[in-house]
């Protein structure tokens, strides 16, 4: 079960033509896959499309009216080899990933498609994870699409342009025989916009069909010699064909404006950006009426060369807005200029940051740099009135702290404290990063390799564990040059959906034929969590439509590993003796530690409503809740910096005479139990208890109950009587 | 040639992963939808926001100028800094970082934030007091915005057991910041179907004390440490009898505050031996003056808790005057303080207290077993009345704490065989919950707070005075001659708390300071000891601390042997 449940929204698939759907942008592309009369569609999740995976996931009613078939992948390499399917049947495939994560998986199949070439349409919805709000390494898909010519659609961020362009994509797939990208941004895929719905389409072959009638055409696998034809093919025949397809259809925009000397070339994902810096700088209206001519380039590869030239002809200067780096647009485009000998200064990353999100601001300070640099006029006769120096002006806090001489930002700056990422309340990782602090304690520091996942937060305060982290499911491999008899192992680190992604064969395979002697932690909390809480093959829940329940630890079993041991995240002592044994046991060979607890946000948004509804319906149900007694606790926080949960927090010293914050547990705690484990295993201060708080007693509860509280009742009037006495 | 002046309405959201700010701006959006508005709005989920820091942003444009254009607005991704219309803030250190990163400004922000706080990592994880000032993100954030409604939102959604997020939409509406009438905004609460009861209530509470703009309610003057006019007991009366004869009025309260904690320690004898320590330090920091309560006139008579709790309060600046000014005060009044603050005073009064009320197993336990404690722990967890709540308190005494509360001679004797240690050890080596809702556990718990009668014949106790008599007496002895050194050694009883290994790591550090101090016969700068007191507080494994003492041991025997070079420490 995943993290959100969008059963309400799938209803939006079934709309039909011209019904206005107001929607998520993922949302929004999933349906304009079955409006584009998609064969089939897989996938790997991860931020920002794990939405389009979770909508599929909970439309399979609709998904099998229209005989489309949907697959969760075994990782985006898996999903990139599904487009196989469209190499020799007309059938319209999209898979979807985040990248360059994703597509770094998925290159070796995607070289391969790219390659051959396809026959149906094949899409890749790629959310690029750059910029604010990312999680992963700053890097573009650009140059994926360069490198093995695939074409790369980056559309204008709202929701009409963005579902347009998945039909398109697939026509420009079919006209030119390659996959293409669908490149969306991270706040494009989740912008909420309306756009009018078309009816759903069923393939026109189906992947059964197609399945039952098998073609096959040696000239589109890849082995010579078709290998060296297909590199002819792709310049000779593919690139015109996605060229004059690309123009015909006008997927590229041409803006008009009244200013004729310069203009704007930018990507089309950032043309909202680029029409606020505009409007903000007096030379565009909310309705992106410009007075810049701009070239609004929706395909941001292959390049339309004449498009270019023709736009940059008889202009003094362009500047070219292109997000990140390196600037493989504008270098093309110098390139282009220079052999069409056109004399128009070109600007780009001169004018604007090199690497990094091209946010508003960013924008307005580039574009006003710019037009300062080559058409002053548009901007110096503004400077006369005081509302058009406004619009040059450019934002800068301090500045304009000075400029207001209130805004007290240094003040600020003392007392506001970093918030990063980090594990949530009840988190079953938690636990092992515990465990782990306190085994160094014991035998001094680890090497720590770390894996992508939740668990990754253990380098972060107040865990501070873990060295490297080189990609999903690496964890172990990233471990695996330390193989080598030393006075202490190192520890790798693994999530289950890493585990299953690659791990396994990458991480343990791989330990087991080069005989390592280290340890590897598999973290399995039931899903993949840090995507949104999929299920993978080793969840415990029943799937209706998926096989799950495969134990991690028969696979490790299976592929060599003699010592494995299994044990629950929430019991610190025995994870952390256990890791000790695999730290120091004499046993030859990898050792595995399984750490399985699950994930508490799909836990708590499971068990909740079943509590909610027990308790109004009667029956008996204990509530688990953690406490901190103020008196007794030394303000020391020892118990925070082995734990960071965010509802064991702080609040003022009960006593008046001590002046440190006290621990305190609020009411977001879901009982995890870990605050007790770490006071036992760390011999923390006597302050921890729990609390069971028992709902619709039992006649027994209630007899019990009463019994006790007349005996300590009695036992406490006598303690009031003796502070009475001693009262000052 | 542009066709349009009407600029989009921007909203910004700062919120923590998890906290609702979605939900909010699903309000909202559904909200100008419904009132004739085109609205847009972007978030960025996912892993990077578990928790951490995250923005929602929303763009709404009015549908009567679409309609006169003949075209789409195109409406932005991102906050612009300088162009944020209005700015919702789901807590008081993210609504900091807005101003921060611009998106709160003179010209045209309207700011609804919460005062609450949700406190970092950074914060909650320091040895001690790592806290933000609040206050003064408030004032820097009310400074900037050009109006702005604070007030605790996260209590008022409690008070109405509700969330963040419809306390938050409900001041929104208040401020009229938004063109919509107020049935619009509840009508978007209906539409979202989920409490929708507890949400309203929450939202008009909330819509009226936006409207009311008022800020939170100032702390009632109830934690003021006062001298209480008439003891409760005869006993307790003849005890402030001799703090009113014997102490100058600005140390009353912080004394009656330590007796008041002592008897409930121990007993008034205990609290008598209080004042016995406490007035040879007063004596050497007033020697001119008769023991009476007329001497001091100038400062406060009421300190308040806040003051007191606070690290940089009044007096650790004054103390701080004091150090800088070491030399020139030592000419004039070589024992005194500046200008009759009584500052040793009161930090032996306050520090005394908290190391005569040492934390043993007796205490632990005396402090469980009480009705008042059980009442609190209801309260916490919200039980209703009548419900059974059941503690499980999680103890683990070692061989050491276990040794504590014998006789004297029986725990030295134990602590000191390293056999015997051994052997015992393995009996204390697990952890115990133990059920004080139950029988069973609250009378082992209440028996073991009974030996608190015993309590002066335990081997902890004997430790403890021992440690105690020799600090005191090394205080009093600087005192003396180097005023400002006498009160950082005071002070640097703050390292002594907790249990276990926080206790020993407290006082393996405190007594290097004091051989430091022993060993350079006084000569010790204060400002070294109170560096090497942070330095003891900033982590665990103590690298900074032994880096300080490393570079205080040494310029200590650069003094010993060069003469006169000061201490300092950076």
């Amino acid at each position: 079960m995943a993290e959100r449940s969008f059963k309400k929204e799938v209803q939006i698939l079934r709309k039909g033509a011209g019904e206005p759907l107001h929607v998520e942008g993922i949302l929004g592309v999933t349906k304009a896959l079955l409006q584009a009369g998609v064969a089939y569609v897989g996938g790997y999740q991860g931020a920002p499309i794990s939405h389009l995976m979770d909508v599929l996931n909970d439309a399979r009613d609709i998904l099998e009216d229209l005989d489309v078939h949907f697959e969760s992948n075994g990782s985006e390499a898996t999903a990139a080899a599904m487009l196989a399917a469209s190499v020799n049947y007309p059938l319209r495939g999209a898979v979807a990933w985040k990248s360059t994560a994703g597509t770094n998986v998925a290159s070796d199949a995607l070289a391969n498609l790219a390659s051959g070439g396809v026959t149906g349409g094949a899409l890749v919805i790629i959310g690029e994870d750059y910029g604010e709000g990312s999680s992963i390494m700053q890097e573009r898909t650009h140059a994926f699409a360069m490198k093995s010519q695939m074409w790369l659609l980056d559309p204008r961020p709202d929701l009409p342009t963005i579902t347009d362009f998945v039909e398109k994509g697939f026509e420009l797939s079919e006209a030119s025989h390659t996959p293409v990208m669908l490149e969306l941004r991270i706040r494009a895929c989740h912008v909420h916009g309306s756009f009018v719905a078309k009816d759903n389409r069923r393939p026109r072959l189906s992947v059964a069909e197609a399945k039952e009638a098998p073609v096959r055409d040696t000239s589109r696998i890849v082995l010579p010699p078709s290998s060296f034809l297909h590199e002819k093919e792709k310049i000779e025949a593919r690139l015109p064909a996605a060229i004059e397809y690309i123009r015909e259809q006008r997927l590229n925009e041409f803006v008009e404006g009244d200013i004729a000397s310069v203009g704007l070339i930018l990507q089309g994902g950032l043309y909202n950006t680029v029409i606020r810096a505009l409007n903000l700088l007096g030379l565009a209206d909310s309705f992106g009426t410009c007075r810049l001519p701009l070239y609004i380039m929706n395909v941001t590869y292959p390049y339309i060369d004449t498009e270019i030239i023709d736009f940059c002809i008889g202009k003094e200067a362009v500047l070219l807005i292109e997000e990140g780096q390196p600037n493989y647009i504008e270098q093309a485009i110098g390139h282009m200029l220079r052999r069409a000998d056109v004399q128009t200064r070109l600007c780009g990353k001169d004018m604007l940051p090199v690497y990094g999100e091209y946010h508003g601001d960013v924008l307005r300070q580039g574009i006003g740099k710019f037009l300062a640099a080559v058409a002053p006029e548009l901007i110096a006769p503004a400077s006369a009135s005081s509302q058009s120096t406004d619009a040059v002006a450019i934002f800068d806090p301090e500045a304009t702290a000075a400029a207001a001489n209130r805004i007290p930002l240094k003040q600020l700056e003392e007392e506001v404290p970093p918030r990063p990422v980090g594990f949530c309340v009840g988190c079953p990782e938690r636990p092992i990063f515990s465990a782990i602090k306190q085994l160094q304690r014991k035998i001094g520091d680890i090497h720590m390799s770390c894996d992508i996942g939740c668990h990754v937060f253990s380098i972060l305060p107040p865990f501070n564990l873990g060295n490297t982290t080189m990609g999903y499911g690496l964890g172990a491999a990233g471990g695996s040059a330390f193989n080598r008899k030393a006075a202490k192992r190192n520890i790798s680190v693994m999530g289950d959906g890493g585990f299953w992604h690659n791990g396994l064969t990458s991480g343990i395979g791989n330990a087991v034929f080069n005989r390592s002697d280290d340890v590897v932690l598999i973290v399995d909390n039931n899903y993949s969590a840090a995507t949104g809480g999929q299920d993978i093959l080793s969840s415990r829940a029943d799937v209706d439509h998926r096989s799950t329940q495969h134990s991690i630890e028969n696979a490790v079993r299976g592929v060599g590993v003699n010592w494995v041991k299994t044990v629950d995240t929430y019991d610190v002592a025995t994870v952390k003796e256990t890791l000790h044994e695999a730290m120091t046991t004499a046993t030859e060979g990898p050792k595995v530690v399984i750490a399985q607890n699950e994930c508490m946000l799909n836990k708590q948004r499971r068990e909740k409503p079943i509590v909610r509804n027990h308790i109004k319906t009667g029956k008996r149900v204990v509530r688990t809740r953690f406490f901190v007694d103020g008196d007794t606790c030394t303000g020391d926080h020892a118990c925070i910096r082995l734990s960071g949960c965010p509802s064991l927090t702080v609040r003022e010293n009960p006593n008046p005479l001590k002046s440190d914050p006290v621990a305190y547990v609020d009411n977001d705690c879901v009982g995890c139990g870990l605050c007790g484990e770490n006071a036992h295993t760390a011999v923390l201060c006597p302050s921890f208890a729990k609390t069971d708080i028992i709902f619709n007693p039992t006649p027994w509860d209630r007899l019990l109950g009463n019994l006790r509280g007349k005996v300590i009742g009695w036992l406490q009037n006598r303690i009031d009587r003796r502070l009475k006495r001693y009262a000052f | 040639m542009l066709k349009s002046q009407i600029q989009p309405t921007k909203i910004a959201i700062s919120a923590m992963g998890g906290q609702g700010g979605g939900v909010l701006a699903d309000w909202i959006r559904d909200l100008a939808t419904s009132q004739g508005y085109v609205a847009q709005s972007t978030s960025v989920p996912g892993v990077a926001q578990r928790t951490g820091a995250t923005i929602y942003y929303l763009e709404i444009f009015p549908e009567t100028e679409v309609e006169r254009v003949g075209r789409q607005p195109v409406l932005g991704m991102t906050p612009i800094p300088g162009d944020v219309d209005i700015l919702i803030a789901a807590e008081l250190v993210e609504a900091g970082r807005a101003v921060q990163r611009g998106f709160v400004t003179p010209d045209k922000t309207t700011l609804i934030a919460t005062t609450h706080r949700a406190y970092t990592v950074a914060e909650k994880q320091q040895l001690g007091n790592g806290l933000a000032d609040g206050a003064k993100i408030l004032e820097a954030v009310r400074q900037a915005a050009k109006s702005c409604v604070a007030f605790d939102m996260e209590q008022l959604a409690r008070e109405n057991s509700s969330v963040i997020s419809s306390v938050l939409f409900g001041a929104l509406a208040g401020t009229g910041a938004l063109p919509f009438a107020r049935d619009g905004f509840e009508a978007a609460i209906r539409a979202g179907g989920i409490a929708v009861a507890t949400n309203l209530a929450a939202f008009d509470a909330a819509y009226r004390r936006a409207q009311q703009n008022l800020p939170d309610p100032t702390p009632a003057p109830d934690d003021e440490l006062v001298v209480p006019a008439k003891a409760a007991t005869a006993a307790g009366q003849r005890l402030l009898e001799r703090v009113r004869k014997n102490f100058p009025e600005n140390c009353q309260g912080l004394i009656c505050e330590g007796i008041r904690q002592l008897v409930d320690y121990q007993d008034f004898d205990y609290a008598q031996l209080y004042l016995d320590r406490l007035e040879r330090v007063f004596a050497k920091e007033n020697p001119a003056a008769p023991p009476a309560a007329t001497d001091a006139t100038t400062s406060e008579n009421a300190v308040t808790k806040s003051a007191i709790a606070n690290s940089k309060t009044k007096e650790s600046a004054a103390a701080e005057n004091t150090v800088a000014n070491d030399s020139s005060q030592n000419r004039d009044h070589p024992n005194r303080g500046p200008s009759g603050n009584h500052l040793l005073t009161r930090a032996v009064a306050r520090h005394l207290a908290l190391w005569m009320a040492f934390q043993d197993t007796i205490r632990v336990a005396d402090q469980k077993v009480r009705r008042e404690r059980f009442e609190r722990i209801r309260r916490e967890v919200k039980a209703e009345a009548g419900q059974f709540v059941y503690p499980v308190e999680y103890l683990h005494p070692r061989l050491e704490e276990v040794c504590d509360s014998l006789p004297r001679r029986l725990g030295a004797f134990i602590l000191d065989s390293p056999r015997l240690r051994r052997r015992l050890s393995g009996l204390f080596a697990k952890g115990r919950r133990v059920h004080t809702g139950k029988l069973g556990g609250y009378l082992l718990l209440y028996t073991l707070s009974c030996l608190r009668r015993l309590r002066r014949f335990t081997y902890r106790y004997s430790v403890e005075n021992a440690a105690i008599e020799a600090w005191l007496e090394r205080i009093v002895t600087t005192a003396a001659d180097n005023y400002a050194l006498a009160l950082r050694l005071a002070e640097a009883q703050r390292l002594l708390k907790g249990y276990g290994d926080t206790h020993a790591r407290g006082l393996t550090r405190f007594n290097a300071i004091m051989q430091l101090v022993e060993r350079s016969g006084g000569r010790v700068a204060a400002s070294t000891v109170e560096a090497l007191c942070q330095a003891a507080l900033a982590s665990e494994d103590g690298s900074e601390f032994d880096a300080a003492l490393a570079a205080a041991a040494g310029s200590d025997k650069a003094a010993t042997s060069g003469g006169a070079v000061p201490l300092v420490s950076h």
